[in-house]
């Protein structure tokens, strides 16, 4: 019944969505503000924050040098030989993706504007929505936005993630302008992920309700939304962090998996067990958004669907590999980050 | 068939292809083509009617399969304009069409020495024309798109773009798609003129749209080269190295692009991938492609700016053969023409025509022009069309051209009986033989396509010669071959055959059979090579059916017809109101549940009362309750999205399982006047199909068959293949969960961590690509079968005592479908062993995969129960860790795993759906990826592997999967762990 879960989440909740083991002790009264001030902040954290700088760096320097051409999978100038395609080297440092000669390493650094872009919006938006809609409803109880909360999550929880948001967004897609087709893919994405966010928060936060020192500030007066601004949504914070790399890798498994597929489909001479999708009459075709423009997910898929082989000796293993380890760093700074922020919650919560 | 065997199929029916291609080599012009003819030069030049649009046809190929003139003899030369014709005239029977530089059309009287039939202003100056039926498409650069009727140019319609439009019209589908200036393009209906879709690309287009099939390919102005589908869809784009300024050329498999650096690049056009590319630096100059390439079968041509033409070897790219050219001033951007004899091109430097061979280069003849720049040129019907610059057009052709010659002869079969009533085509005119066999007609001179045809015989194709009176023509017709064909007409629902059934096989070149069945439905008829369609009329309570067979030079069978209930595809339903109720009972149900749900929260004793059931008891039924409302309310969105979908909309059988409710509801909508009943009807037809089990046909592959009848033969490769790799998950989990979380900050416990992490952030496909990688080889060395399917593959079974008769269509086996069960039921422990290890390997595959994700899960719940109070104080005790983590612990969590397992079943489904897609495995979760990655392909209806309702079936099935799982679980929860009982409020 739960969508929540992960690294250092909180206890699996029971079947009406309250944690099993009771409520955990609120010895320290400090807002959680309060506490991450006086700490002194987490190695990982740092490391984390770090990564994903360097990461924006790219990004903006992708931005200011290729500017209204980020758009576009670069083309390399001189034309190479699709047939033995030139590992990394000098002049390619992540070698050479066979879609008309694409230098993998300026794929990379054009996609990451784009990557990040989706990865904050999707993770940004349904940490907004999950936490302020999470919060509401578990600090209210039954009231309309627990019952808008709880009925969304149970359905959409339903459904394997990729199913539903590929039916959402291809229910939609026939009647948007292609500029439109991806910001329509992210809400779509949204749509389906913030109640993975809202299910712990909310949890978590029908707990935080009973603490000592809610009870008190409710006692004082303290309005429902300074309750929420103020002691709340502080104290939920951590099992909504918990979801954030699972969403991550979520998000790069759809953004990959079907633009692989695709490419399988079209791939004239595939490899021998997946010809299945080569001979036959199938002409699959991506429901997502059309990626001509680089994204990680989409070198990824395009460099496994062209650079993987059975066998060792006619791998390509470049192009695959590049795009996955930046996806896979990527997606560990942002675990570091969270899974940071959530000890140093949980140290003095005393969860 | 499974997945893994359409592959062979094709191979053979590819090989057998080439090989009657070389048995029956084309040895002489009368009696070879008659040989040959079964298959091979039919679509030769079926494709081909008429030069009748910008290069020729809309694939831009400039490719015409009838020869042109072998020497530059006026035909007729007419001056219909005083300014300049720099655009190929385009051509049907009666006219040569051509438009000036002023905007004017012409229609020229072929006839009659090119008298001018009817002309057109269209406003500023003109495109391309294009010719399709008995219209003509033209643009202006003022943005004006005007449909003239060609029998007399009267404008049918006229739409204003506002933006330039681009050389070049292509009609697709029924619509007439143009690219602007603007970077837009826009398709109208060919017969109104109403929009029907419009798709910006960012960039100018460069040049006239190609198509072919339902692609779309479209160079714009910086250099790439978009694909679109016929409904205006991006499928790929790719950027060449440098500007293009002119269409590109697509033939086959290629896409063929000249740039304005002058190189040249053969892309695939399934991907857009680089086929071959030839850079001009290879020739140490830049010399600008501003031609479309001519493509023939063999090779393409290329026009470049210094008038050097160039011959590539198609498949390679290798350089065959070029001409030197020099600059005048004067860009060389006239695109060539092609035909099996001659390569045409104008050369504006030297102000030439000249006719090349296209093998060698050679030149066959070459004219100056009698006027100025030429425009590009035609061929049509043996005849060499061009403009000019002062507004004339030339038709050159063989030498007598204008005088007809009478053409007779007879059409008889190998012993001299006649043939009557047999369809005789010579280029554009035709006739039938009368009773004594014979022909008459009046043709001038020239080359042409010669098609002889009558039912039930192989038709003749040749080439015909014409200079002169030709009276004692012979055209021997061959009987088709045929061979024997065997099936068996069941009912689809429940396998048995049916007697008395008649099969009526319409097949090519005409033939057409009848057969009736015998006993248990089966039937045996004689059918040509090539494709035949065997239908079954409706009768009794069955409707009809048809399936397609392809007979390749053997006999073949046993040909499965199955045939269902008669009305439509999609079972029976009881009419309304009755649908119409289901919704509204599902929300009644809904309601009940979530008021007793809140009635429990609150303690109220509303609703049930509280002495009737125990908490435990009245836990299930709220949970029941909801379930059902879940399954309906999921159910209701897939449908809105469903109905949403433009396939479902235009074509009306597609994703909605009553197709007359949802499309029009769809249409309805976007006149924001939908109807309400009837939509909900609709859904409610759905959700009683759905419950009922009438989940209608589908089409994957060759098989058209209910959907039940897959969901039998392949459900159980994906439940057994689900079973195994569960328990290795849950064997490997749960050990592993309580070492690493026992222990926090232990290294088991970092590198557990790194490693889930890295496998949740790694797409599942890519792992089990590393697996394969690892494992694929070695597996071939062991078993002597690659990994891939869940049966072993037909070479295994051919070099292991032969194909099984347990083994039925769609890789079945019989009798349980398992086939691990059945393996052993037949004692076939060969079979056994291969496929259990398959099965463990793809289940491995799953189980490293999903585990990355479980584990994430569930060492958290370890390490929190690890601090528990009875833990700690056990601890205190002394107690031994050993003890607290197996003997306290290890039971502790047992009801949390079972939860974790319910949360995560959703990424194991996927999980096992990507592992069966690449291991090619028959199975649900793979055939649900085809389904939605399918599902905008091929937009004129589903033609992909499965047509129907497949994919809501399935999304059915994984709704109630998860969701009773999820209730099993809470309920196994429960009863596991009292706390949770007694807790639950």
């Amino acid at each position: 019944m739960n969508g929540s879960g992960g690294l250092g989440s909180a206890p699996i909740s029971g079947a009406d969505g309250e944690t099993a083991d009771g409520p955990a002790s609120w010895e320290d009264e400090l807002s959680v503000r309060e506490r991450v001030r006086r700490r002194d902040v987490a190695l990982e954290v740092w490391v984390g924050l770090a990564t994903l700088g360097a990461y924006s760096l790219v990004a903006l320097y992708a931005l200011a040098r290729f500017g209204s051409d980020l758009g576009r999978l670069d083309v390399h100038s001189e034309w190479i030989d699709p047939t033995v395609p030139p590992g990394p080297s000098g002049s390619h440092p992540f070698g050479v993706l066979t879609v008309a000669g694409v230098d993998e390493f300026w794929a990379i650094v054009r996609a990451t504007p784009w990557d990040l872009a989706i990865v904050g919006s999707v993770v940004g938006a349904g940490l907004t929505i999950g936490f302020v809609l999470g919060g509401f409803a578990g600090l209210e109880n039954e009231g309309f936005v627990d019952l808008l909360v709880t009925s969304w999550s149970d359905l959409i929880v339903g459904v394997p993630p990729f199913v539903m948001v590929t039916v959402v967004y291809l229910g939609v897609q026939p009647f948007l302008a292609p500029a439109h087709q991806l910001p329509a893919f992210v809400i779509a994405y949204i749509a389906t992920a913030w109640p993975y966010y809202a299910r712990p928060v909310r949890a978590r936060a029908r707990v935080v309700r009973e603490a000592s020192f809610v009870l008190a500030a409710r006692a004082a007066g303290a309005s429902r939304s300074l309750l929420l601004r103020r002691h709340i949504l502080g104290n939920s914070l951590a099992p909504a962090l918990a979801q954030v790399p699972v969403d991550v890798g979520n998000l790069f498994f759809l953004l990959a998996a079907f633009p692989f597929l695709a490419c399988l489909g079209a791939q004239a001479n595939s490899y021998a067990g997946l010809s299945v999708y080569a001979t036959g009459p199938y002409g699959l075709v991506t429901p997502l958004p059309n990626l001509p423009f680089p994204e990680w997910g989409y070198l990824l898929a395009r460099g496994a669907c062209s650079g993987w082989s059975v066998e060792w000796s006619t791998n390509s293993w470049w192009m695959y590999a590049f795009p996955g380890i930046v996806i896979v760093v990527f997606g560990f700074a942002i675990a570091l980050v969270c899974d940071g922020i959530q000890k140093m919650l949980a140290r003095h919560s005393g969860i | 068939m499974t997945l893994a065997r359409f592959g062979p199929p094709v191979a053979v029916a590819g090989a057998l292809f080439v090989l009657l291609l070389v048995v029956f080599p084309s040895s002489g012009p009368a009696t070879g083509a008659a040989a040959a003819g079964e298959t091979a030069s039919i679509r030769s030049t079926s494709g081909f009617v008429h030069w009748s649009t910008f290069h020729g046809a809309e694939n831009r190929s400039g490719y015409s399969p009838l020869p042109g003139p072998s020497a530059p003899n006026g035909v007729w030369f007419a001056c219909p304009s005083g300014f300049p014709v720099r655009d190929a005239p385009v051509a049907d029977a009666t006219f040569v069409y051509t438009a000036d530089e002023l905007g004017t059309v012409f229609a020229l009287n072929r006839s009659n020495n090119g008298s001018t039939a009817w002309n057109r202003s269209v406003g500023s100056s003109a495109t391309q024309l294009d010719v399709s039926g008995s219209n003509v498409y033209v643009g202006s650069s003022t943005g004006d798109l005007f449909d003239l009727k060609s029998s007399n140019g009267s404008v049918g319609w006229k739409v204003s773009l506002g933006s330039p439009i681009v050389q070049g019209v292509a009609v697709v589908g029924g619509n007439v798609v143009v690219g602007t200036g603007g970077g837009s393009l826009e398709a109208f209906d060919a017969s109104t003129g109403a929009l029907a879709w419009n798709t910006s690309l960012g960039n100018a287009v460069a040049g006239a749209v190609a198509s072919e099939g339902s692609g779309l390919f479209v160079p714009t102005a910086n250099g790439t080269v978009d694909r679109l589908d016929s409904m205006g869809r991006l499928l790929w784009s790719t950027r060449v190295g440098a500007p293009v300024d002119t269409a590109v050329a697509v033939s086959g498999p290629d896409v063929f692009v000249g740039d304005l650096h002058g190189g040249l690049t053969d892309l695939w056009s399934s991907n857009g991938s680089l086929r071959w590319a030839w850079s001009s630096a290879e020739i140490g100059t830049t010399d600008a492609i501003e031609a479309t390439p001519a493509v023939d079968p063999a090779r393409v041509y290329v026009a470049a700016d210094s008038g050097s033409l160039r011959a590539y070897d198609r498949a390679n790219g290798s350089l065959e053969w070029q001409t030197p050219g020099e600059y005048t001033g004067l860009p060389n951007d006239v695109p060539p023409a092609v035909t099996p004899t001659g390569l045409y091109a104008v050369l504006n430097g030297v102000q030439e025509v000249v006719d090349l061979e296209p093998s060698t280069g050679r030149a066959i003849w070459n004219e100056t022009g009698p006027v100025f720049v030429f425009g590009a040129p035609g061929v049509d019907n043996g005849e060499l069309l061009f403009g000019t610059d002062f507004g004339c057009v030339e038709a050159l052709g063989p030498p007598g051209a204008n005088t007809p010659w009478p053409v007779s002869g007879v059409v008889e079969r190998a012993d001299g009986s006649p043939i009557p009533n047999a369809s005789i085509t010579i280029g554009t005119r035709s006739t039938s033989t009368d009773a004594r066999g014979s022909f008459s007609l009046g043709l001038r001179n020239g080359t042409y396509a010669l098609e002889a045809f009558a039912s039930g015989f192989t038709p003749l194709e040749e080439t015909l010669v014409v200079a002169g009176p030709t009276t004692n023509l012979t055209l021997v017709l061959r009987p088709l071959t045929l061979y024997p064909v065997t099936g068996q007409v069941v009912d689809g629902w429940s396998g048995s055959g049916l007697e008395g059934v008649v099969v009526d096989a319409v097949g090519p070149f005409g033939y057409d059979a009848e057969v009736t069945t015998g006993t248990a439905g089966t039937f045996t008829v004689d059918l040509p090579n090539g494709t035949t369609t065997l239908s079954v009329a409706a009768f009794g309570s069955y409707g009809g059916a048809s399936v397609p067979v392809d007979v390749l030079g053997a006999p073949l069978g046993p040909v499965r017809v199955a045939v269902g209930p008669t009305g439509s595809e999609l079972g029976n339903s009881p009419g309304w109101p009755y649908p119409l109720a289901l919704p509204v009972a599902a929300l009644a149900l809904a309601g009940a549940a979530a008021g007793l749900r809140e009635h429990d929260r609150r303690r109220g004793l509303v609703g049930l009362p509280p002495g009737l059931l125990s908490p435990f008891a009245r836990f299930v039924v709220m949970r029941l309750l909801l379930l059902v409302a879940q399954v309906v309310a999921l159910l209701a969105v897939v449908y809105l999205f469903g109905t949403l979908l433009p396939i479902a909309a235009t074509h009306g059988s597609a994703s909605v399982i009553d197709p007359s409710v949802g499309p029009s509801c769809y249409f309805r909508l976007s006149d924001l006047g939908c109807d309400l009943t009837a939509y909900a009807h609709g859904f409610g037809t759905l959700l009683i199909d759905l419950f009922e089990g009438n989940w209608g046909w589908a089409k994957f592959g060759a098989l058209h068959e209910p959907v039940t009848t897959y969901l039998q033969w392949w459900l159980p490769d994906s439940i057994q293949l689900g079973a195994i790799s569960l328990a290795i998950s849950m064997a490997v989990a749960y050990p592993l969960a309580m070492i690493a979380g026992w222990r926090r900050k232990g290294a088991f416990d970092v590198a557990s961590r790194l490693a889930s992490l890295a496998g949740l952030l790694v797409p599942s496909f890519l792992l089990t690509l590393l697996i394969l990688l690892a494992f694929g080889t070695r597996f071939l060395g062991a078993f002597g079968d690659l990994p891939f399917g869940t049966l072993p593959s037909d070479p295994w079974f051919l070099t292991h005592g032969g194909l099984r008769d347990w083994v039925g269509t769609g890789d079945s086996t019989s009798p349980t479908h398992f086939p691990l069960v059945d393996g052993a039921i037949h004692r076939d422990w060969a079979f056994e062993q291969l496929v259990a290890a398959k099965v463990l390997l793809q289940a491995g595959a799953i189980s490293v995969v999903y585990l990355t994700i479980f584990l994430r899960h569930a060492w958290s719940v370890v390490s929190h129960a690890s601090h528990e109070p009875h833990v700690q104080a056990a601890r205190a005790r002394g107690v031994p860790e050993g003890t607290l983590l197996w003997r306290h612990t290890a039971r502790r969590v047992l009801p949390y795993y079972v939860q974790t397992f319910a949360i995560t079943l959703p990424a194991f489904v996927g999980t096992q759906a990507v592992v069966e897609a690449l291991f090619n495995a028959q199975g649900i979760g793979a055939i649900m990826l085809l389904e939605i990655t399918n599902l905008t392909a091929n937009p004129p209806g589903f033609t992909g592997p499965i047509t129907g309702n497949f994919y809501q079936v399935i999304i059915f099935f994984l709704v109630l999967l998860i969701l009773v799982s999820t209730l099993l679980a809470d309920i196994i929860a429960r009863y596991l762990d009292p706390r949770l009982r007694s807790g639950a409020r």
